[in-house]
């Protein structure tokens, strides 16, 4: 991952934005959805070392892979969600924005149940 | 890294402004309002393609 294109790139689509804003109020919109959506997919590319370090940790430390892709799904979900966030709060839509980081939350929340179900399960287990 | 879509969006914002402009200042705002709705129509499509692919690699890199 190359950090100085990224900061280039964020840096170039945030000038072409202001100029842009005077005349056509989405464009400046358009820009900044799609130099998110470039400089996230840049750095998606490059976290996969990342991920297999976590993947190694877990297997060392013995723990049932399905948490490990539920931990993944929740920060995908998260990711996905803060960027259509982003961009309605930048175009001056509040509301929709926090109906979406809701949804996020919710989503989570739903892909995280089986973990309550096995903690309670643990939790029952230790008392009775 | 593909940086060029966002000189392209750039790009087509600039002429889209421009055109925009001169029609209006002809006295064709019919005409004005079509190449706004026409530029952002071809904005969207060139965005909906990379939003796909970020979606994809999404799904690739957390196996969702």
């Amino acid at each position: 991952m190359n950090v100085f294109a990224i900061v280039g790139a964020g840096i170039a689509a945030a000038a072409l934005s202001a100029v842009l804003r005077q005349y056509n109020k989405e464009f400046g919109l358009y820009i900044s959805l799609g130099a998110s959506a470039v400089i996230l997919i840049a750095v998606l590319f490059a976290v996969n070392p990342l991920l297999e370090l976590v993947s190694e940790l877990n297997d060392a430390a013995g723990t049932d892979t399905t948490y490990l892709s539920i931990l993944l799904k929740a920060v995908a979900v998260c990711y996905v969600t803060q960027l259509a966030s982003d961009c309605c709060k930048d175009s001056g839509e509040a509301a929709i924005a926090s109906r979406i980081d809701f949804a996020g939350r919710i989503a989570v929340l739903l892909i995280s149940v089986p973990l309550f179900e096995s903690m309670l399960s643990l939790i029952k287990d230790l008392i009775f | 890294m593909n940086v060029d879509l966002i000189f392209k969006i750039a790009g087509i914002g600039i002429v889209v402004a421009i055109l925009n402009l001169l029609l209006q200042r002809s006295g064709r705002d019919e005409q004005a309002m079509m190449t706004t709705i026409a530029g952002l129509i071809v904005v969207m499509m060139l965005l909906i393609s990379e939003i796909g692919t970020l979606f994809e690699t999404i799904r690739s890199v957390f196996d969702l």
